[in-house]
């Protein structure tokens, strides 16, 4: 192999074209081809690292139970005080009555329909019913009466004409009597004299009273008959005027008392309903409001004792499998332990079909239920095998089983074998 | 973990070539650089070498036309022997030499006369061809190393990109890539040698051939010619 020498050689251009152009690509890639603006590192799935623990607890709970419990016990601590419940009380505590939270006191009593509402526009249509029936009696009435008014008005005035008549005589009486007093007390010194001239000028005067008298009572009189016919007739103007706006005033006064007595009764309404409240409202209130806002600082629930399966599963349920070897050897060691307890039927010989027992256990090694036959042979033999195999299993019945196997318990709990015992 | 922790995490990354190759590790940059000088060198022979058998062919082409022209052997052999003579024409030179060289003197060795002439032109034939393949065997072995190359200097990365994410307790794919993309440059460059070497390889070896068997086709036809020329003075000295 030629090395290129470092002078351009004309039949040997190579190197240098070759250089020159890998210089220029390079150049173009570095300058001319800018890298994509990569995006901000997102990370797509976000990933949650989960111990073994946390695992097993997610994972934790029966797999295959066949029911929820009927009456879950959800108590995860013992409860320090024990609530007994009269026998007469209901099993369950009675839920309290939803109570109104404190902020919607008074807002929404405006928004809460009265039913007053309803009755009294039905009471006002009744009342302006009313008040035209009555305003049609009040106008017939108004103007009997004011006919009647127009009477009594002319028997007043009447009266009180006299009345003035007697009073101005009574007056002038006076008038007349003072003077004549004054006369009498002035003019004692000549009472002669006086005297007959005080009776001529009383008897002048009384008979100028008369005149007067005759006079004011002719033009009383007159007055009165002219005051009578005016009487009459403005009367009856007046009359129906006055019955008019008596209507009037009357509906008016009507309508006022309705609206008026409506505003109170939506006042007592409203001030039973917020006095109601204020009756219904307790402390309770406030203490379940606080408790809301507060975080939960709940340890677990109480109760009289202390709920030992995870609700539709166990506290050890990690859901782990025995191996196949394991079960075998489980299996081998219940085997064992019930061949001590189980003596042969007689004529066992010719057992054919091994019978299969169903074993419930508990994690202690004693059996959770009556042990069962899931399969056995037809013939009598077998069937003796299988109801002896039975009994050595409840004989034998708190087994030994090893440590190691505890966190299988799901697993073994329900075992379904074959056995074979040795004739003995 | 956070998106946001990853983005702290992960360092910037320049994604362009010059930055891919200068975070790299300092292996997987000799390794990059390696090939890179290795492409020039594939290059600068391909170019060589295509212009040499374009010139080798004109050259062969102007000297059977020369050959066929009807001039005299003699006259073929001076205007030739003066300069330094490349192919069908070094062929030539080789045998007249021979020839001449057994007509001169004395002693006319004219016995094993063919069989000198065709062991002479065979050596021409040899070195010629050596001369025409020479440097092809570089295109050949870097055809074949050069993705191996590029795949140890990719392994190098990427295993330098799990210590590091190693180091920085971050599986986020943000720190990941990277180290990757890096380490897969050098696979990308060793790829860009290797391709047009091969190529070039089969091509160049695939003109050499055909070289080849022209010039052994003149040398057959000329040794035929020069031993038909010696039998007929052997007859005549006989």
């Amino acid at each position: 192999m030629r090395f290129p020498k470092p002078s351009f050689d004309r039949s040997e251009p190579g190197v240098w074209v070759s250089a020159g152009t890998h210089v220029a690509l390079l150049a173009l890639a570095l300058f001319a081809v800018a890298a994509p603006a990569l995006p901000n590192a997102d990370e797509g799935v976000p990933v949650e690292v989960l111990t073994e623990q946390q695992f097993s607890e997610l994972t934790r709970g029966e797999r295959n139970a066949e029911k929820p419990q009927e009456k879950p016990n959800k108590a995860d601590r013992v409860s320090e005080k024990v609530e007994d419940r009269e026998p007469e009380n209901a099993k369950v505590d009675k839920p309290a009555p939803p109570t109104r939270p404190a902020e919607m006191k008074v807002a929404s009593v405006d928004e809460i329909p009265l039913r007053a509402e309803l009755s009294e526009t039905v009471k006002e249509e009744a009342a302006a019913a009313a008040a035209k029936a009555a305003e049609a009696k009040a106008e017939k009435a108004a103007e009997v009466k004011a006919a009647k008014a127009a009477e009594a008005a002319a028997k007043a005035e009447k009266a009180e004409a006299a009345k003035r008549d007697e009073l101005q005589k009574l007056v002038e009486r006076e008038e007349a009597e003072a003077v004549a007093k004054e006369a009498a007390a002035k003019e004692a010194a000549a009472k002669a004299k006086a005297e007959a001239k005080a009776k001529a000028d009383a008897k002048a005067k009384a008979e100028a009273k008369a005149e007067a008298e005759a006079e004011a009572k002719a033009e009383a009189q007159q007055k009165l008959a002219e005051a009578k016919a005016k009487a009459e007739a403005d009367a009856k103007a007046k009359a129906d005027a006055v019955a008019k706006a008596r209507a009037e005033a009357a509906a008016k006064a009507k309508v006022k008392a309705m609206a008026e007595a409506k505003a109170k009764a939506d006042a007592e309404a409203k001030a039973r309903k917020q006095a109601e409240m204020a009756d219904k409202f307790n402390a309770g209130d406030i203490k379940e409001l606080l408790a809301n806002k507060a975080p939960s600082q709940s340890t677990g629930a109480t109760g009289r004792e202390v709920q030992r399966t995870a609700s539709l599963g166990t506290t050890t349920g990690n859901a782990q499998k025995l191996s196949p070897s394991l079960r075998d050897a489980l299996v081998g060691m219940l085997q064992q332990q019930i061949e001590r307890c189980y003596s042969a039927p007689p004529g066992a010989a010719q057992g054919v079909i091994l019978p299969m027992l169903d074993i419930k256990l508990n994690a202690d090694g004693s059996l959770t239920s009556e042990p069962r036959i899931l399969r056995s042979g037809q013939n009598a033999v077998d069937q003796s095998i299988a109801q002896a195999a039975l009994r050595a299993v409840r004989r034998c019945a708190p087994y030994k089983i090893p440590s190691q196997y505890a966190p299988y318990y799901n697993d073994w709990k329900a075992i379904n074998a074959e056995f074979e015992f040795s004739r003995v | 973990m956070n998106p946001a922790d990853a983005m702290q995490a992960a360092p910037a990354i320049d994604m362009s070539l010059f930055g891919l190759f200068w975070q790299a590790h300092f292996v997987v940059k000799i390794v990059m650089v390696g090939l890179l000088g290795a492409s020039i060198w594939c290059w600068s022979i391909i170019v060589d070498k295509t212009l040499l058998f374009r010139r080798t062919d004109a050259e062969m082409d102007a000297f059977e036309e020369a050959f066929w022209s009807g001039r005299s052997l003699e006259e073929l052999y001076r205007s030739y022997n003066d300069r330094p003579a490349k192919g069908l024409a070094a062929v030539f030179v080789a045998a007249m030499r021979e020839w001449k060289r057994s007509f001169e003197g004395s002693g006319r060795q004219v016995q094993s006369l063919s069989q000198r002439i065709e062991k002479q032109l065979d050596v021409t034939i040899q070195r010629e061809v050596e001369k025409l393949e020479s440097r092809l065997l570089f295109l050949a072995s870097i055809g074949s190393a050069g993705p191996y190359i590029g795949l140890f200097g990719t392994v190098w990365g990427i295993m330098t990109a799990f210590t590091s994410i190693a180091a920085s307790k971050n599986t986020s794919l943000a720190v990941v890539a990277p180290g990757i993309a890096e380490a897969l440059f050098a696979t990308a460059i060793g790829l860009f040698a290797a391709i047009p070497a091969v190529l070039a390889y089969n091509k160049l070896q695939a003109s050499v051939a055909k070289s080849q068997s022209r010039l052994e086709g003149f040398a057959d036809e000329f040794s035929a010619i020069l031993s038909r020329q010696i039998d007929e003075r052997l007859s005549l000295a006989a």
